[in-house]
């Protein structure tokens, strides 16, 4: 599933038009229209949804801002959190490739 | 529809429809067309479904088809079984033939847990006080049933032994109020606080060990099409010997709990995903586990005093 | 605004946390499995509790034998006395062939060959096709039988109906081996008063709780293995020549498993 993103030319969105958000305390319910399956995200991967929706990014580029979205120093965020936080979205098909 | 409590048609016309497949039976927003041929099944049938609406009208148009029958031929004579035959293929466990009340209510459940496509189905019983509902959600043997037909005791409305029945768009509870199925030790238990007239005949070494059912109450049928809005949900945990207790949890690790129990969740979608949100807000859950029924009874009671206006 | 979104000084401290779980590995996005099947697999649900200390005991052959009586053990090997003793007072008696391979004792060097080793399997004996109790008159009597269609050739390989094999290598489990109503001479030595390595033999203690759905794979194959593997093997076996009758321990519910793969 995961496209293994780590060609810097690939950009990823998170499409709000894709699924539809519920929160229940601290977590996220996410209905995926596209696959029809519902996944329960915490606070980070609900904040990396959210983080992509904004508008698309390189791998590259999440990696560098994602911490200071979060408002955390960024060894509190190492880059390898952020990398496989990003494939789970990937490989649930919550975030998708679009052309840059 | 002529439609009538199934103790009010002449015991002979009931076993002729029965026996033709022509009886049609109204419990909540279902209707079954019913075909059965043993006489310990028939029975079954008209002790526990006797205040239940029937038509025994061929022209009627049912929802599901529920016929018991013979694996094969063999099994017509030698060591003869049946198996539930809901007019789909499915894994059927054939059990003995003096098994047949099991089998018709395991076809029941199966019809509507892999039929139904209008309301979402989450495996779990539901009672309730009134227009507010409390659902029991646990595994097969957790004491859902038992603790669904003691709350009976405290009159509250059965909705289900089985399955909360999800309106999609009103976020309500619908009743499909069917025996209730107990397994075991709590066969006894209920009988004991039910009285025996109230439990059907045990039948011995099935699958699931002995097994008898709590019929529905007259005030059960008469209120079935009166949704509840559900207001909290419960896990039980029957424990031999454990002290009573309660303990919050996450609605959201409820909501798993919940999907993973229904067959039709991701059938129908979106809708399914709404509906079941919409339901939860507001909602509270809790795991409660007890040694004995009087303790799980005073737990709902205190539960359901601080959460329920 | 979202209560997500609504960033306190505890929420930041929760987000924290979880970024600390992310970097221990620990997943991030749950993902819901609805289950469509649930209320059909509870079937294979059911477990069954061993009342009694049950001791199996096999021989080079792949006879068995099942009772509750004690067998001495020294240095791998039994005590003969012991195992004659067990076998005749056996509760239930399996032909040649019904255990595989894998669960026999892995030698067998008395160095005796009493080429009196009989086939006192369950009926069948080849002139002999309703299985009546006559085969041979060394043999125990076999228990009555229901199933007028079992085995009636006495031939390996009966008109099982159940097509789901165990993984097992060779002799399926339900369909009757053997039987041919033919001594075989297997060499198993039996000297009273010795100690003989030609079996092996399994113990299950008292209370012991058996879920047949721990032993069974993804797509519905069998694996049995250890002591309880081989009571569901032979139970499996006792219900395709008996049925779900005579109070073997656990029948009913292997039945609804079997009769659940049946339909797959």
């Amino acid at each position: 599933m995961s496209a293994g993103p780590n060609n810097d030319d690939w950009v990823w969105v998170a499409n709000p038009d894709h699924y539809i958000l519920h929160e229940i305390g601290d977590s996220t319910f996410a209905f995926s229209r596209v696959s029809g399956t519902t996944h329960m995200l915490n606070l980070v991967s609900r904040a990396m949804l959210d983080y992509l929706a904004e508008h698309p990014k390189t791998l590259t580029q999440i990696i560098a801002g994602f911490a200071a979205y979060l408002e955390v120093p960024p060894e509190e965020c190492p880059s390898g959190v952020v990398r496989r936080l990003f494939g789970e979205l990937d490989e649930v098909g919550l975030v998708e490739r679009v052309e840059p | 529809m002529n439609r009538r409590a199934l103790s009010d048609y002449p015991r002979s016309d009931v076993i002729h429809a029965l026996r033709s497949g022509t009886l049609a039976l109204d419990l909540g927003p279902f209707l079954t067309r019913i075909k059965l041929s043993d006489r310990r099944s028939i029975d079954f049938f008209r002790d526990m479904y006797a205040a239940c609406p029937v038509s025994i009208d061929k022209a009627v148009l049912c929802d599901f088809s529920l016929c018991l029958r013979p694996p094969n031929k063999f099994r017509k004579y030698f060591r003869r079984q049946i198996v539930p035959d809901p007019g789909f293929q499915f894994p059927a466990v054939p059990l003995p033939l003096e098994m047949s009340p099991l089998a018709f209510e395991m076809g029941l459940n199966l019809s509507v847990a892999l039929q139904c496509f209008r309301f979402a189905i989450f495996h779990a019983g539901v009672v309730a006080d009134g227009d507010n509902a409390l659902i029991i959600a646990a595994k097969s043997g957790g004491g859902k049933s038992t603790l669904t037909a003691a709350l009976m005791e405290e009159d509250w409305r059965l909705l289900s032994d089985e399955f909360a029945i999800l309106d999609l768009d009103a976020a309500t509870l619908k009743a499909y109020p069917r025996p209730v199925s107990l397994k075991n030790a709590s066969i006894d238990v209920v009988r004991g606080f039910a009285g025996s007239g109230q439990v059907s005949d045990t039948l011995h070494d099935t699958p699931k060990g002995a097994i008898a059912y709590r019929r529905p109450r007259p005030s059960d049928i008469e209120t079935m099409q009166r949704a509840a809005k559900p207001r909290l949900i419960l896990f039980p945990r029957f424990t031999d010997g454990a002290q009573a207790e309660s303990r919050e949890i996450d609605l959201a690790d409820a909501a798993m709990q919940l999907i993973a129990s229904s067959p039709n969740y991701q059938v129908i979608g979106e809708r399914a995903f709404s509906g079941l949100m919409t339901m939860l807000e507001g909602m509270k859950a809790y795991e409660i586990e007890y040694g004995s029924t009087e303790d799980s009874l005073a737990l709902v009671r205190e539960l359901w005093k601080a959460h329920v206006p | 605004m979202s209560n997500i979104q609504n960033k306190d000084g505890d929420f930041l401290a929760r987000r924290r946390q979880l970024l600390k779980l992310g970097a221990a590995g620990v997943p991030m996005v749950l993902t819901l499995k609805a289950s469509a099947t649930q209320p059909v697999h509870s079937a294979l649900d059911c477990a069954f509790v061993i009342p009694d200390e049950v001791t199996i005991l096999v021989d080079y052959d792949g006879k068995a034998w099942m009772g509750d009586d004690s067998i001495r053990e020294k240095h791998g090997k039994y005590k003969t006395q012991d195992i004659e003793r067990f076998k005749s007072n056996a509760d239930y008696m399996f032909p040649d062939s019904t255990v595989p391979e894998r669960f026999r004792p892995d030698e067998c060097d008395t160095g005796q060959n009493d080429a009196n080793g009989n086939d006192c399997g369950w009926g069948n004996d080849i002139d002999d096709p309703v299985g009546d109790n006559n085969d041979q008159d060394s043999c125990p009597a076999d228990p009555p039988r229901e199933t007028p269609w079992f085995e009636e050739e006495g031939e390996d390989g009966e008109p099982g109906n159940r097509p789901n094999d165990y993984s097992g290598n060779g002799n399926d489990w339900r369909h009757g081996g053997g039987g041919n109503g033919n001594g075989n001479g297997n060499g198993n030595g039996n000297g009273n008063g010795g100690w003989t390595d030609c079996y092996k033999v399994y113990k299950i203690s008292r209370n012991t709780t058996i879920t047949p759905a721990d032993y069974l794979s993804g797509n519905g194959n069998w694996n049995l293995n250890g002591a309880n593997g081989l009571y569901l093997l032979l139970a499996g076996k006792y219900l395709d020549t008996y049925g779900n009758d005579g109070g073997f321990p656990g029948i009913s519910c292997l039945l609804s498993i079997l009769n659940y793969l049946e339909m797959q």
